[in-house]
């Protein structure tokens, strides 16, 4: 008790002499012998703090490195996003394109047209539109004015196409020119070119005439382009004549297809 | 005592340069927890002068405040709950709680609770650390090899 009696004592005689010392520096009474002690405390302190950045100095590159390397993954990744984003928006556009270029052609007004793409062909073009999407069997398959071929197969997501090159492709079909029209029977043969067949020897056709579908398919519309006339094949002693016709493009190079839904 | 004043004093200039951390009240608040005695309050005194020369503080005011918690550490001393050196932990938290009251009431500056729990933990080590610096010399129980 006499101890901490004599503790108190002491603590109210330095808190009196600290509040002296606030009232004198206050009223900066205590600037002269303060300024007196800074000129020997900052050089010291300037001296600690120095060293003290440059230590830290030392260390900071393993952060930095550190910081770094995330910040690059995360660039990377960023990165590739956009560019996954980019390529999207490129397809995106292209298909945006192609279907207001065939909305010239085939009118939306007259035919509801499904874009698809071409995801494979061998004997039959895929496409990546199936059932899901209101695909049907029997279906046209365009590119622009261009008739491409037929679904003949129908999954949930994958379609597959009857080319117009394909043996048991027939279709009605004619060729136009200046003087006339000539009409046939279009049959398919494997590789680039088909044989138009069964035409009159009075009805004129020529090389360089283009083919046209008849329309009287069901769902096929009239006036799709098949080909152009290649070659006129035909004896005299034959009751029809026949044309080789090749087609205006190759299918591989097709971006977009359009099904003619109705 | 002359490693303990000049501890003080680095300290102090490692308070004011380098270190965002109230060394000297820890070091007081640990020291007087530690070993009771007026030379407590005279360094608190003088140290408190020492860090608002450095700091360009008011004279006075830090030396006030840690009058103060020498004081409260001395008087808690004295209390039979002293016996349990963790209750060193709760008085430091207090302590430096009330110290950031203070602040917030002087100068309008939010509390900051993460700096008290750090304060407290440095409190504590520093205590250990002088616990290990007082017994250095003092012998323990002699081993006794039996026959």
């Amino acid at each position: 008790m006499k101890i901490l009696a004599q503790d108190l004592k002491l603590f109210f005689l330095l808190s009196f002499i600290s509040l002296i010392f606030l009232a004198l520096d206050k009223f900066t009474l205590l600037k002269l012998p303060k300024s007196l002690a800074q000129t020997i405390t900052i050089p010291i302190q300037y001296g600690l703090y120095q060293s003290g950045k440059n230590l830290a100095k030392q260390f900071e590159f393993i952060f930095l490195a550190r910081h770094a390397a995330q910040q690059n993954l995360a660039l990377k990744e960023q990165l590739a996003d956009l560019l996954s984003e980019n390529a999207r928006l490129i397809q995106e556009l292209a298909q945006t394109k192609a279907l207001v270029i065939q909305q010239e052609s085939l009118s939306p007004k007259t035919f509801n047209l499904l874009s698809a793409r071409p995801v494979g062909v061998s004997r039959y073009l895929l496409i990546d539109r199936g059932s899901s999407h209101g695909v049907s069997v029997g279906q046209v398959v365009v590119f622009k004015e261009n008739y491409i071929g037929q679904i003949q197969q129908v999954s949930e997501k994958i379609s597959q196409v009857l080319l117009s090159q394909d043996p048991d492709s027939k279709i009605a079909v004619y060729a136009q020119n200046s003087v006339g029209r000539a009409k046939g029977i279009l049959r398919g043969r494997f590789g680039a070119q088909s044989l138009m067949d069964k035409i009159l020897h009075l009805e004129p056709i020529s090389v360089g005439d283009l083919v046209y579908s008849e329309g009287t398919e069901g769902r096929l519309p009239r006036g799709l382009i098949l080909g152009k006339v290649s070659k006129v094949l035909g004896r005299e002693n034959e009751i029809f004549k026949q044309a080789e016709i090749e087609s205006l493009f190759d299918i591989s190079d097709l971006e977009l297809v359009f099904v003619v839904r109705d | 005592m002359k490693t303990l004043i000049f501890s003080l004093i680095c300290l102090s200039f490692l308070q004011s340069s380098l270190v965002d951390l109230d060394l000297v009240a820890a070091f007081l608040i640990a020291r007087s927890f530690a070993s009771y005695g007026q030379s407590n309050m005279y360094l608190a005194f003088g140290f408190g002068l020492l860090i608002s020369l450095l700091t360009g503080g008011i004279l006075g005011q830090s030396s006030l405040v840690y009058l103060i918690f020498v004081l409260i550490t001395q008087l808690i001393k004295v209390l039979p709950i002293h016996a349990n050196w963790l209750t060193i932990l709760p008085l430091s938290l207090g302590l430096f709680f009330l110290q950031q009251i203070f602040i917030n009431l002087a100068y309008q500056v939010s509390i900051d609770l993460k700096t008290v729990f750090i304060h407290s933990l440095l409190v504590l080590s520093i205590y250990v650390l002088l616990k290990f610096w007082d017994e250095r010399f003092v012998a323990g129980k002699e081993l006794k090899i039996k026959r």
